[in-house]
């Protein structure tokens, strides 16, 4: 285990200590230690670092920092660190449940007033939230921000960048949806090799019922934006399709496109029993998936860990990521990021050097939030800087084909679409459309057709940027 | 003794709720010694005034009802009510006071919000009129979700009606165990919408799912059957509705069936006696006897049923999202997207204010129906000034409403309606042993029904996650409390990821909703009994029924329309993160509720005491104080069960107003716990020991309350 190599190099540089690691002992943990002990080291005494920094001014009131819940203690661990780096207030800090409904609350937030420094923002919100004012857009302007821009991945970079081309945000983590395959079926049905092409799947998949796998694909078509409207996305770019072009018309709605390509193969799909006929109401693909009655999953990367941990999965040590299936490979991921307040009472110094610790390498050269996201979570990042760590390499070899992954994201593409405020009401409708054609309650003109007056309507309603 | 001497021995009806209660017999206008005391007004029906009030009930209602004779009002008036109308405001205001400052913003936010085309994304805040309402109607979606809010309500409201009807019929039966049965019928109303949600998403599953796993283990199917799947049920429609629907009965129906039981509890033995003599069947005493005298709580059950499947919200997003296509898309769920997803907040404050519209209709013509019943507390007439003319005129009533029950049940059976019971085996020692046995079907069925679920949630917190996975389920895993342990004690691992972290914080949280929900509970029964009993004794005095109206009202407005007015109005006055703040919150919720309740009970206390009391020289503050809160102590217990498990069980507003530690409450850590297991380690088992220790107190306090519960609720009734 990656976090028992550095628990063994923390124990070896603890005799270092530091002043903040005193202080901050209430929630160790052996990246966390390490990363510190790295940083005393680095400084020489906790002292000796402070006296390295650029001194800042004393905030009146401890920053107020709003997140989703993932990880609470390590945002606070975080937070702390900072703050008593710095000289600086505790941080007021709160967790909303759930990434639907932190959203709604982040929003009630502002409308009510509430001056909030620093939040997660998904790519989907974050152009609201800079139309609407509510976040800083001079990140550029940050004299450590060009070279961090330079070892990020391009996508992410513009999943950051508003339809005015500011970047707004800064990584916290990023990831895709991929396919994992489960061995033993392969096995079983003497399969040799994952599949390159969305034929190949198709044909695999039969001859896995053939070997009395049921329902051997469990896809990520759950009625919402994080699963289905995402799907539709990421299997298409597989093709090549990208289903807008860059002004932001439908390119799908006429002839024989990829993404209808793919909505019919959908449809075969669940008429043929490939996917479970419940597949737009599984609410977690992961669980049904770690039962072993499934050969194929498509899932958010960093569940890949959950299909492979003996505690929750019946497959571990059988669940192995594969390159998407299609002509290019390609697929759209996505870099939740921090964004910052425009209007708060913490100085701004303050703000942006909080922004520094928490998005980039910190002043003392450490990436002190994203290595422990890395290492403790298995989440990946835009920053190449963290990703190529030798340390980060090995500790997600130990659960995924970690050349494939990056392979894989190097294919990545941003979603610009998502930034348009008319985005999430199309979706809204394009889902249960896409559904009713695969359920066979609509045929696949009447679906592209609507998707497209959908769509007039929409633009109708909102600017398009 | 005979039946028409059972019948002299019965006391007068009075509805647990406290709407007075219809006799068996038929009769405006009827037959005997009613038809002498029952007059028409002609052209009048429906429409009351004072001078004719009692007599035209009579004529407007199927069944008789035991009316009092009041004298007509002089026009001008007495000084006497000038003082009823003085001590009624003054007992009515505090509570008037808390629910105007706390509602009306929020309401009046909505309401703007509706009429303002709101995009703070597009820097939009324009005045568009009833624009939002007209585009509402052009939608498709609006058209679709208002078919499936329909065919859900209507489903929720039958079901409720019948499962809870049924429960309490059963429950009303004596057998061995009924008092804790009595208790499990509460347990899965004490559930929180999220657990619920969590349980029920379990149960469907089509891959481990445990309704699944149970069939499958019994042998009534050889595949798992995926529940939530597309298909249809004939004239019915798409099954996953109606799988939504089951599990909001589920948790819905235990507090119908409570009303129902507490009803039923009133109806007084002596008058099943006298039909069974007069060999009436099970169904005829239920027709004649039974459903009549329930008719109130029916009513006041429909009320409830209806506006909780309408505004049904919490569950549809746990379970379906408002998929596969729009199938179980409800107007609220609509509404919410609509405000929050494509941050249209006019249109989507529209789309829930028409909901609300729609509630208030259906309310509306309930409470009439509801109003249509006069006021009588088994003891006398109602007003606390009756005078001695008034209770001889009572007295009179009574007598001759004992012989038109007899008339009636006569008539019953001279018409062969009622068949005199045969001799034989069935009223045997054996048959009424096979009787006696076969009550317990039905309660088995009631007792999986409530607990299968509860006690399936309590397997899983104790059991290792991947045996919950094996199929067919092992019902026998081995036992671990490693779930409990993180609740309490545990560490964060790299396979538990920052759960035990989180759900360390349920130990706090249940201190903070212990606070939260007792301070609601007091402030509301205070403040609600005083104004109840105004609501009860002085109805009469003309602002009192609006106003109690326009404060129902306010519980008809989704809370998911009012959500950021009320967060503006914390920020304001930083009551954001407080417990403070979310005492008020639900104080403005809950007191309505425990208002209707109390008010209710009152009316089933009767007014001899407190004219004896006034006699003796105490004021009307001190027969309140000493002489009919005493009597009321269990109708307080009823009403603050009430509140206190609507404000533990609160999540909305918890989600948007205490996410500080310090204030947040068992219901946001417990989805907080559901959002880190799901984009954590997906191992639910913390989350299930979680669900399991948050009931333990709203549970431990049905346990113990639920006699009190049900005589809160009819003890007036045997005071008569």
């Amino acid at each position: 285990m990656a976090s028992s190599r550095f628990s063994r190099r923390s124990l070896a540089k603890a005799g270092l200590g530091s002043g903040f690691l005193a202080a901050a002992a209430a929630a160790p943990g052996p990246v966390r230690e390490y990363l510190l002990s790295e940083a005393s080291a680095r400084q020489g005494t906790p002292e000796a670092a402070a006296a390295d920094f650029p001194p800042l001014p004393v905030s009146p009131v401890g920053a107020n920092v709003v997140v989703w819940t993932y990880r609470p203690d390590i945002v606070v661990d975080n937070l702390n660190i900072w703050a008593e780096m710095n000289g600086q207030p505790t941080p007021t800090f709160a967790d909303i449940p759930g990434v639907y409904e932190y959203a709604n609350v982040i929003a009630a937030k502002f409308l009510g007033g509430e001056q909030l420094d620093m939040m997660y923002c998904h790519s989907d919100q974050v152009n609201r939230w800079y139309k609407a004012g509510w976040i800083r857009d001079d990140l550029d302007a940050l004299p450590w921000v060009a070279d961090m821009k330079s070892h990020l991945r391009p996508w992410g970079i513009e999943n950051m960048t508003t339809v005015d081309g500011q970047m707004v945000g800064l990584p916290y983590w990023a990831g895709t949806k991929y396919w994992i395959y489960n061995d033993l079926h392969f096995e079983k049905a003497g399969i040799d090799k994952a599949p390159e092409t969305w034929e190949e799947f198709e044909d695999q998949c039969k001859t896995l019922q053939g070997a009395g796998i049921a329902n051997p694909y469990i896809p990520y078509w759950r009625h919402d934006f994080w699963a289905l409207g995402w799907s539709l996305f990421v299997e298409s770019y597989s093709d090549g399709d990208y289903i807008f072009d860059d002004e932001y018309n439908l390119t799908v709605t006429d002839g024989d496109t990829p993404f209808r390509e793919m909505l019919e193969r959908w449809k075969r799909m669940y008429d043929t029993g490939i996917v479970p006929p419940d597949s737009f109401q599984i609410g977690d693909p992961t669980v049904r998936f770690n039962t072993g009655d499934h050969t194929f999953c498509a899932n958010d990367d960093y569940s890949h860990k959950k299909n492979n941990d003996p505690s929750v999965s019946k497959i571990a040590g059988h669940a192995h990521n594969m390159l998407n299936p299609g002509k290019t490979h390609e697929t759209t991921a996505i870099s939740p990021m921090y964004v910052f307040g425009k209007n708060v009472q913490t100085p701004r110094e303050v703000q942006d050097d909080l922004a520094q610790f928490y998005g980039a390498a910190y002043k003392d050269g450490e990436y002190h939030v994203a290595l422990r996201w890395v290492l403790e979570e298995g989440l990946g990042t835009i920053d190449t800087n963290v990703m190529n760590m030798p340390d980060v390499v090995a500790s997600f070899a130990e659960w995924r084909d970690v050349d494939l992954y990056n392979q894989q994201l190097e294919l990545g593409k941003p979603r610009n679409v998502q930034k348009q405020l008319w985005y999430p009401e199309w979706e809204f409708k394009t889902l249960a459309l896409v559904e009713d054609f695969v359920l066979g309650k609509s045929d696949i003109g009447t679906t592209l057709k609507t998707m497209q007056e959908n769509l007039d309507g929409a633009k109708q309603l909102y600017p398009t940027f | 003794m005979s039946a028409s001497a059972w019948l002299r021995s019965t006391p007068a009806p009075v509805s647990p709720i406290g709407s007075p209660l219809p006799r068996i017999g038929r009769g405006a206008g009827g037959e005997g010694f009613s038809a002498r005391m029952t007059r028409r007004r002609p052209r009048s029906r429906g429409r009351i005034d004072t001078r004719w009030k009692t007599w035209t009930l009579a004529a407007t209602n199927p069944v008789v009802i035991n009316q009092p004779i009041v004298p007509a009002r002089p026009a001008r008036k007495s000084r006497a009510e000038r003082d009823d109308a003085r001590f009624a405001f003054w007992l009515v205001l505090p509570t008037l006071l808390v629910v105007i400052s706390v509602s009306i913003y929020p309401v009046a936010y909505a309401v703007w919000t509706s009429l303002h085309m709101i995009n703070p994304a597009m820097g939009m805040n324009a005045w568009v009129g009833l624009d939002n309402y007209r585009n509402v109607f052009v939608q498709q979606e609006f058209r679709t979700a208002a078919a499936v809010t329909f065919r859900f309500a209507a489903s929720v409201t039958i079901l409720t009606v019948l499962l809870g009807l049924g429960m309490a019929l059963v429950l009303n039966q004596p057998f061995f165990g009924r008092g804790l049965m009595r208790s499990v019928l509460l347990v899965p109303w004490a559930m929180s919408g999220t657990v619920v949600g969590v349980v029920w998403a379990w149960i469907y599953d089509g891959g481990y799912g445990t309704l699944n796993g149970v069939l499958y283990q019994l042998g009534i199917i050889d595949t798992y059957i995926p529940w939530l799947a597309n298909f249809d049920i004939p004239i019915l429609g798409q099954a996953a509705l109606y799988l939504v629907v089951i599990a909001f009965v589920w948790n819905s129906a235990p507090m119908a069936a409570l009303f129902f039981l507490a009803a039923l509890q009133a109806v007084p033995n002596n008058l099943y006696r006298a039909a069974r003599m007069d060999g009436a069947s099970a169904w005829q005493r239920f027709r004649h006897i039974t459903l009549p005298w329930i008719m109130p709580t029916m009513q006041l059950v429909l009320i409830l049923a209806t506006i909780g499947g309408i505004m049904a919200f919490d569950l549809i997003y746990f379970l379906t999202r408002g998929g596969p296509g729009l199938e179980t898309t409800v107007i609220s769920w609509l509404g919410y997207n609509t405000i929050f997803g494509f941050f249209q907040f006019g249109q989507g404050t529209a789309i829930l204010l028409l909901l609300t519209v729609v509630a208030l209709a259906l309310a509306f013509v309930y409470m009439r129906m509801l109003d249509r019943k006069p006021k009588d507390h088994g003891a006398g007439v109602g007003a606390a000034e009756a005078s001695v003319e008034d209770l001889d005129a009572d007295l009179q009533r009574r007598s001759a409403q004992f012989t038109l029950d007899l008339a009636e049940l006569s008539r019953a059976s001279g018409s062969g309606e009622f068949k005199p019971r045969a001799q034989g085996w069935t009223t045997s020692r054996q048959a009424r042993g096979l009787r006696e046995f076969l009550i317990y079907i039905p309660v088995a069925a009631i007792f999986l029904w409530s607990l299968a679920p509860v006690v399936w949630l309590f397997i899983c917190s104790v059991s290792p996650f991947t045996t919950l996975l094996s199929k067919p389920p092992d019902f026998t895993p081995e036992v671990t409390l490693e779930n409990y342990r993180n609740v309490f004690t545990g560490a964060s691992t790299a396979n538990t990821a920052g759960v035990p972290l989180v759900a360390q914080r349920l130990p706090n949280a249940i201190v903070n909703s212990t606070i939260v929900a007792l301070s609601t509970t007091v402030i509301c029964l205070i403040l609600g009994s005083l104004a109840g009993y105004a609501f009860s004794r002085y109805s009469r005095v003309k602002f009192l029924q609006p106003t109690l109206l326009g404060m129902m009202m306010t519980r008809m407005i989704p809370n998911l329309a009012i959500l950021v007015p009320w967060f503006i109005l914390f920020q304001t006055f930083g009551l954001s993160n407080t417990k403070q703040g979310l005492i008020i919150c639900y104080v403005s919720f809950c007191l309505p509720l425990v208002l209707w309740i109390m008010k209710t009970y009152f009316d089933t206390v009767p007014t001899n005491l407190e004219r004896a009391a006034a006699i003796d020289g105490c004021s009307r503050l001190q027969t309140l104080y000493r002489v009919v809160l005493p009597l009321a102590v269990p109708g307080l217990i009823a009403a603050g069960l009430f509140a206190f498990i609507a404000s533990w069980n609160e999540f909305i507003f918890a989600l948007i107003l205490a996410q500080d530690v310090d204030s947040m409450t068992v219901t946001y850590v417990i989805a907080q716990i559901f959002g880190v297991i799901q984009y954590g380690p997906q191992n639910y088992g913390t989350l299930f020991a979680a669900g399991i220790i948050a009931i333990i107190p709203p549970v431990f306090l049905a346990f113990v309350f639920q006699r009190f519960l049900v005589q809160g609720l009819t003890a007036g009734s045997v005071k008569g």
